[in-house]
């Protein structure tokens, strides 16, 4: 199947079909890739017969040139991609690979993931239409993981596309993101984060900006004080009420007694986390 | 990488229009439609899709054209709102997402009629098979004792 398609003259996509052949979207990878390539879409119409063109000669004639090698019918000729093989009609579920992660994605050129993020797309919308079938007629959808694994794969995709597109934003220009912002008070005491917009007319022009509130009045201390206090109460409870569940817990099963509180695995996971991210982008120095 | 290969349409905040600035770039498309058996019986040419709502007839023209190669004669768009739904035993209430719904009109003369794509197969295991046949001729048997009257055949 990859070296059928192969030949079609993609030499930057080797790289997908080693890995494709594993992979979530391999089949559908041939299939649009086919499609891609195809340079002809002539109008597809009922074969011309001679008598035809014997009765009327203000007929044009339009040649049935079909590009794809999948299906023979001319009904529905695009159609047929928003359904899966016809042999997998009816089953129970159905083999796929896993999703792509995102080391793998990461091997991948900026063509061959543009490529990849639109076979995704055509089988995320195959399933959908089945999922939807499946609801309407009050049955299962066969092997349903398919539609997570294919988000999952899409959401990967585009990680790595942004990270890269953030590398090179910050070589070229030192910055990181791609609109600068700016984290303000608003009136009411509330922190926030504003994203520049681009205007056309310039800032010591615009009164209306200009008269809009950057900062909280003295006044407002008062019930950022309230506001604060409030929180914090609410996460005292929090901690109060799981601390009375351990306690009933400890009470039911004693040997918990020896093993670590919820609370202080959290907090050693979080210094864990910090401490394997900071290695992380030491090795990369 | 000239440009951001993000999908610029749906960035919030565009840059105000002016014709040196550089055009809206499309690389990478969001948007995933579904095929749909519709509800009330179309035309044999018409193929019923539902969309999400930022999408236009124009870019689902392009969508379909591009990706699927599907010709489009006419897009006519309508939003559904969806229905408020409950659980009568749990009084949980929630609503149903909005969607759009696009009926495409074929160009060429094409045809579609949605395919049952859920028709179990049915396959039988051996021991299945057997049972049933097992079934039947016990069934047979039992029809004719009644028809004699609930006597045996060794008689």
């Amino acid at each position: 199947m990859a070296a059928c398609v192969c030949r079609s003259g993609l030499p930057n996509s080797k790289g997908i079909f080693e890995l494709g052949k594993q992979c979530l979207g391999a089949r559908l990878l041939s299939r649009s890739i086919t499609v891609m390539s195809s340079p002809q879409r002539v109008f597809q119409r009922q074969p011309v017969t001679p008598s035809l063109m014997s009765q009327s000669t203000a007929l044009q004639t339009f040649t049935v040139v079909h590009t794809k090698t999948l299906h023979t019918s001319s009904s529905y000729q695009g159609a047929e991609e928003f359904f899966d093989d016809p042999k997998n009609w009816g089953e129970k579920t159905v083999k796929h690979g896993d999703a792509w992660a995102l080391d793998q994605l990461r091997q991948k050129s900026n063509v061959d993931l543009w490529k990849l993020w639109y076979v995704l797309l055509k089988e995320r919308n195959m399933l959908l239409t089945l999922e939807q079938e499946a609801h309407r007629q009050v049955e299962r959808m066969p092997s349903e993981e398919r539609l997570d694994k294919v988000t999952e794969s899409m959401e990967n995709l585009l990680e790595v596309l942004l990270e890269r597109e953030k590398a090179l934003r910050l070589l070229k220009t030192g910055r990181e993101e791609e609109v600068p912002g700016k984290f303000l008070f608003n009136v009411f005491g509330q922190k926030y984060y504003r994203r520049f917009k681009p205007y056309p007319m310039p800032v010591w022009m615009n009164t209306s900006f200009n008269k809009r509130y950057w900062t909280f009045p003295t006044f407002v201390e008062y019930y950022i004080r309230l506001r604060e206090e409030k929180h914090q109460k609410r996460q005292f409870a929090q901690a109060h009420s799981e601390r009375r569940w351990w306690a009933k817990m400890v009470e039911k099963f004693p040997n918990l007694r020896d093993q670590k509180t919820p609370w202080e695995e959290r907090e050693e996971k979080k210094q864990r986390d910090k401490e394997q991210r900071l290695r992380e982008i030491e090795k990369e120095y | 990488m000239a440009s951001s290969l993000v999908f610029r349409q749906l960035l919030r905040h565009r840059l105000p229009w002016h014709p040196e600035n550089p055009k809206l770039q499309v690389l990478l498309t969001p948007f995933c439609i579904k095929l749909v058996r519709p509800g009330k019986p179309q035309p044999p040419d018409t193929l019923q899709f539902r969309i999400p709502m930022e999408m236009g007839k124009q870019e689902l023209k392009i969508y379909l054209e591009e990706l699927y190669n599907i010709p489009v004669a006419d897009i006519r768009v309508r939003i559904q709102m969806g229905r408020r739904a409950r659980n009568w035993q749990n009084r949980m209430y929630w609503k149903e997402e909005d969607h759009k719904v696009a009926y495409v009109v074929m160009r060429d003369g094409q045809t579609f009629e949605f395919p049952d794509i859920l028709a179990k197969k049915e396959e039988k295991t051996e021991i299945e098979k057997m049972e049933n046949e097992m079934y039947e001729k016990e069934a047979v048997k039992q029809r004719e004792t009644t028809q004699r009257g609930g006597i045996n055949t060794w008689f």
